[in-house]
């Protein structure tokens, strides 16, 4: 139900960027990571404030260019699209700070997550089952989306990425700042959508609870990427303990 | 007299009005002052004139539905002028420091004048009002008591009206209008959604513009009169009446130009005509005094 047909087969990778550098003008944030993200994965990216995470998927995002290196999607090259050329073939950002519209209502926030939807029926029926799936939001559905509590942001975030019905999600920050009780509802709601044939980039602080959910993981730090394995196997790994876990 | 001076505010402000969107518009999504506006507005004006030669050419200036076809086609083709204008002068500099695209605008706004001085003359350009309409309709009106509502102010606040209830729909109601007032608030996530930001902007000029040229062939319909500089007086009015308003704000601006022209225009009947252009300054030194964000400013909600 969440998900559009995925990108004509391909090799397993879904997503991968080979030696990506991308950076602010003279400054490079990214020193030429490479990553993969096949079907179904959650994927977490772990690091430290300021590693690169969210400069590396607003870079997959194509709003920053890429110095060297590719990004290919569904076996494609999409390194230097434009962002509404990204989100047309299935890859949804939900960003940090989730960048609700503050004056536009709860609905008007949906319906520009559906922008591309030409089809104003198709739009609609995409309204009706984002309020089926978040009651709260149908409650709210006419007030300023500025006007929501932080959790309830996250959520109108999430189900607004979930409007275009994504092949890929990226996921940043989805719990940052918000209650315990709401955390574990993110979370709960990210594996609801991996459920649902959504494939999942998650960059989170919160390494514990990611790496728990997630299939495999990054670490990135300093903009070169460090550390990769499956979940389970970072979350025992002795550096990513010691610096990210408190232990 | 009080009656009297209310009609002659309200049209005057009606068109100060719809100046004033196209400048508050473009700064809601760009954060950017289009100074160049106030010339798309001669440009509009001086259209008219030519759409009107058009019709008289082909012998259709007494034709019902000629007003409509004068205003439309300066509306057009001024809309083309903007669009033009935003790709040309200022898409160019949209990653440049914000003074840049400033003193762009200041360019186009001196080579327009120029254009249309060497094309069109020096001098002052007639309106000739009278093959578009009867003699009755310029000379009559609408009595009430001892004011007289003419035909001409009638037709000029009727269609500022619908412009404006045109403009909200569109900016309330449609896909794109949606998309406006998400790249004005956000233009980052708006892309992320999905939004073309320059078509916004390209379209966010063209409607601007449009406005703009509507609110030229009313000038030239109501003062029969048009010359190269008019842009310059009524676009700094219109940009005084979009920043009293509250700049961003669309309903700002159209409140800003009818209090604007009500301010002129009480003040010429009651205090001074002499002081005519002072009154807007007045006004925005008071408003920017009480309200410093304008009077339906908000920092948050713009367009």
């Amino acid at each position: 139900m969440l998900s559009r047909a995925a990108p004509a087969a391909g090799p397993a990778a879904l997503l991968s960027l080979r030696g990506l550098r991308c950076g602010y003008g003279q400054l490079e944030v990214l020193h030429g990571i490479s990553l993969e993200v096949r079907r179904g994965e959650i994927v977490a990216l772990l690091g430290a404030n300021g590693a690169g995470k969210t400069t590396a998927i607003a870079a997959i995002s194509g709003l920053l260019p890429a110095t060297a290196g590719a990004i290919s999607y569904g076996g494609r090259d999409i390194t230097g699209l434009p962002p509404d050329r990204i989100v047309a073939l299935g890859v949804v950002q939900v960003p940090e700070g989730r960048r609700i519209f503050p004056g536009l209502t709860v609905r008007e926030n949906l319906e520009m997550g559906a922008y591309l939807t030409e089809n104003r029926r198709a739009r609609a029926a995409g309204i009706e089952r984002a309020f089926a799936m978040f009651p709260r939001l149908a409650e709210r559905r006419d007030q300023p989306g500025g006007t929501l509590s932080g959790g309830e942001q996250q959520m109108l975030a999430i189900a607004r990425g979930l409007m275009s019905q994504p092949a890929l999600m990226l996921l940043d920050e989805p719990s940052l700042g918000l209650a315990p009780i709401v955390v574990d509802a993110v979370f709960d709601l990210i594996r609801e959508i991996r459920a649902g044939g959504i494939t999942v980039v998650l960059v989170e602080q919160n390494a514990q609870r990611s790496l728990e959910i997630a299939d495999r993981g990054y670490l990135l730090e300093t903009g070169a990427m460090v550390l990769e394995g499956t979940g389970a196997a970072l979350l025992a790994h002795q550096r990513v303990r010691a610096s990210y876990l408190g232990a | 007299m009080f009656l009297q001076q209310l009609i002659n505010g309200l049209t005057v402000g009606a068109i100060y009005s719809l100046i004033a969107l196209g400048y508050t518009m473009v700064y809601g999504i760009l954060e950017f002052i289009n100074f160049a506006h106030g010339e798309v507005y001669m440009l509009g004006a001086y259209l008219g004139i030519i759409a009107l030669g058009l019709l008289t050419q082909w012998g259709a200036a007494g034709w019902a539905l000629a007003p409509l076809l004068v205003i439309l086609f300066a509306m057009v083709w001024a809309a083309a002028w903007g669009g033009t204008i935003e790709r040309v002068a200022y898409r160019p500099l949209r990653a440049a420091p914000r003074l840049s695209p400033l003193i762009s605008a200041l360019g186009v706004s001196i080579v327009l004048q120029n254009f249309v001085m060497l094309t069109q003359g020096a001098r002052d350009q007639v309106f000739r009002r009278e093959l578009l309409f009867s003699s009755d309709f310029n000379a009559c009106g609408l009595s009430l008591g001892a004011c007289t509502v003419s035909y001409t102010q009638l037709l000029i606040i009727g269609t500022a009206l619908a412009l404006m209830a045109g403009l909200t729909l569109f900016v309330d109601r449609t896909r794109m209008g949606r998309a406006m007032r998400a790249t004005a608030q956000d233009q980052r996530m708006a892309r992320l959604c999905g939004v073309d930001v320059d078509t916004v902007i390209r379209t966010t000029f063209v409607i601007g513009s449009a406005l703009g040229a509507a609110a030229g062939v009313m000038v030239a319909l109501y003062y029969g009169v048009v010359n190269f500089y008019i842009g310059y007086v009524a676009g700094l009015k219109a940009f005084i009446a979009a920043v009293a308003g509250g700049i961003g704000s669309i309903p700002g601006a159209m409140l800003g130009g009818l209090l604007l022209g009500l301010a002129e225009s009480f003040g010429a009947g009651y205090l001074s005509s002499q002081y005519k252009d002072v009154y807007a300054f007045v006004i925005l030194i008071v408003v920017l005094l009480v309200r410093p964000q304008g009077i339906l400013g908000n920092k948050r909600d713009k367009v």
